[in-house]
């Protein structure tokens, strides 16, 4: 009965009802870029971008202490959203000239981030106390503000990302065709670095900069155990990081855990399990059906020792 | 009867290597044209660079009449379709070979797979003898059958012209009869088609036209040649075991110079 009594008074708590709504949309919205992502071998774009962000904050944090804004990290979302834009369009144009300065570049953008936004956030009068909010989540805070502007960026991730599905996966799948029908690749590819930098500042506030990716990739690399296609991999990953979400979060109204990790931890626990399991389902499908493509010996044998 | 492919005094260089020099083609309506030469010839490059794959450093290459050097936009995109040489199996996502070939649907101006778009993309592979394999995801199916995705991808689009890169290269037998007798339905309907090959083998009687690059110059411009001594047996198997590793097939490669002959 205390279970019942408990859960009662989580749904009839405002501050609550709003952070379990915020994990449910950023749950359901992160891995729709999260495939494209991986698709594309870039499963680490979104701790790029994460880190870039951290700049961005500091950068709004500063400006907004110049301009003697209340509270004072007012334009630190703002920020947030600037800086990861134009770090993902900067690993999008690198990524797009080769890959071997590439890996450079990445890491780069890393640690400036990182180094960037501590450094900016005490010339800003700051401490790194004020970054780790953003760096590990911050759902209980969260208003009502918030989360309109949650839901509504949400939205238009998932409506880029599964209304423009086809074209997506073509250029992510395989580029050098895609360019050949005429679509306007780099266009794409943009707009997937953009709506991934998108997708970073909106799961900022549930699990933190340093653990955005994780949103994003986990339940992609859950779903693809169990799947054998692109569209049902977006949404099988779409349920699991929305049901991660929110049982995680869930988990810490009980428990005193830090919501943002103890999310990311579930995930890939669950992960884990399928995996470990999966072999054990998979076995008794595996012997029925054979694995090798119906073919005609490339070779003359004697005897009919093979079936075709 | 109209050009579809008219190449003037084609240049491409790649970082400081030149691939092609001097290519003067034309390719009329309804015409079949191998392109043949050895590895590293740069017939690879000079489909890439019809394509607008490429960038052009000298002279001018065009598709129905129009620059894909300075009109690229203009090209019109949808009459033309293309099967790389190594059709991509993509990564860890698995996508089945019917969603790879729905891709084959969208151009410049369309982003959605339009209506109809799911049977005629069916029907595409059923063309290719894939009908049964529509939902099975790529990384399943043998190399024959993911090339023969990739041609279905190009087919879905009912191309004016067709273009292939290696489409025989170190495919099975079932592949090779399909292609054989799909590039004869595509002749009768008189769909252009330019195929790069290694060498002609079964399709030989198939092909009117043969184009021979050698070190980045047409060489051969006419009927089908003979093959080289001892390429020339019914059984010669044609597949190297460095097979298109000598060739620049992208900058990347091309820019590194032990890649080149």
């Amino acid at each position: 009965m205390s279970l019942l009594d408990s859960l009662i008074s989580v749904v009839s708590s405002p501050m609550l009802q709003r952070s379990l709504i915020a994990a449910l949309v950023v749950g359901l919205a992160a891995p729709v870029i999260g495939t494209y992502l991986v698709q594309r071998r870039l499963s680490l774009l979104g701790d790029g971008v994460g880190h870039v962000a951290l700049t961005g904050v500091a950068m709004g944090w500063l400006v907004g202490s110049w301009t003697g804004a209340e509270p004072n990290d007012a334009y630190a979302v703002l920020g947030a959203v600037i800086a990861a834009v134009i770090g993902a369009i900067l690993i999008e144009v690198v990524r797009s000239r080769g890959r071997t300065s590439g890996d450079v570049a990445l890491a780069l953008l890393f640690y400036g981030g990182i180094a960037g936004g501590v450094v900016i956030i005490s010339l800003a009068g700051g401490t790194n106390a004020n970054l780790t909010a953003y760096l590990f989540g911050s759902l209980a805070t969260i208003t009502t503000g918030d989360l309109v502007m949650t839901v509504i960026m949400a939205a238009v991730i998932m409506a880029v990302g599964i209304g423009l599905r086809t074209a997506l996966f073509a250029v992510s799948q395989d580029e050098e065709f895609a360019r050949s029908t005429g679509l306007p690749v780099q266009v794409l590819n943009i707009l997937i670095a953009v709506v991934a930098a998108l997708t970073v500042t909106v799961s900022m506030r549930v699990v933190g900069l340093l653990l955005v990716s994780a949103l994003m990739i986990v339940p992609v690399a859950i779903a693809q155990l169990v799947t054998s296609s692109f569209r049902r991999t977006m949404f099988t990953a779409m349920g699991g990081g929305a049901a991660v979400c929110v049982i995680g979060l869930v988990i810490t109204f009980f428990h005193r855990l830090a919501p943002g990790a103890t999310i990311v931890v579930l995930a890939i626990c669950v992960y884990a399990v399928i995996a470990a399991v999966r072999p054990l389902l998979g076995a008794g499908r595996g012997r029925a059906a054979d694995p090798h493509p119906d073919m005609d010996d490339d070779v003359n044998v004697s005897k009919a020792g093979a079936q075709e | 009867m109209s050009d579809l492919i008219s190449v003037t005094d084609l240049r491409v260089d790649l970082g400081s290597a030149t691939i092609l020099r001097g290519i003067d083609l034309t390719v009329g309506e309804g015409e079949v044209v191998a392109l043949l030469g050895a590895n590293g010839s740069g017939k690879s490059t000079l489909m890439r660079a019809l394509l607008g794959l490429v960038p052009i450093s000298g002279g001018d290459a065009s598709l129905f009449g129009i620059s894909v050097r300075n009109q690229r936009r203009q090209v019109p995109w949808p009459r033309i379709g293309y099967v790389p040489q190594r059709a991509s199996v993509g990564s860890g996502i698995p996508a089945t070979a019917l969603e790879v070939v729905l891709t084959g649907l969208l151009h410049d101006r369309r982003w959605h797979v339009p209506r109809g778009g799911r049977t005629r993309a069916l029907d595409a592979l059923a063309s290719v003898d894939l009908a049964d394999r529509a939902h099975s995801p790529l990384h399943q199916l043998s190399g024959g059958q993911q090339q023969r995705v990739a041609i279905a991808r190009a087919l879905v689009r009912a191309p004016e012209l067709l273009l292939l890169d290696e489409p025989m290269a170190g495919v099975d037998r079932p592949t090779q009869a399909t292609f054989a007798r799909l590039l004869t339905t595509l002749q009768s309907e008189g769909t252009t088609v330019g195929i790069v090959l290694h060498e002609l083998g079964p399709i030989r009687p198939l092909i009117q036209r043969c184009v021979v690059l050698r070190h980045g110059v047409v060489a051969h411009d006419g009927g089908a040649p003979a093959p080289a001594p001892g390429h020339g047996a019914a059984d010669h198997e044609h597949v190297h075991l460095d097979h298109g590793r000598h060739e620049p097939t992208d900058v990347r490669e091309a820019v590194t110079p032990r890649s080149l002959p």
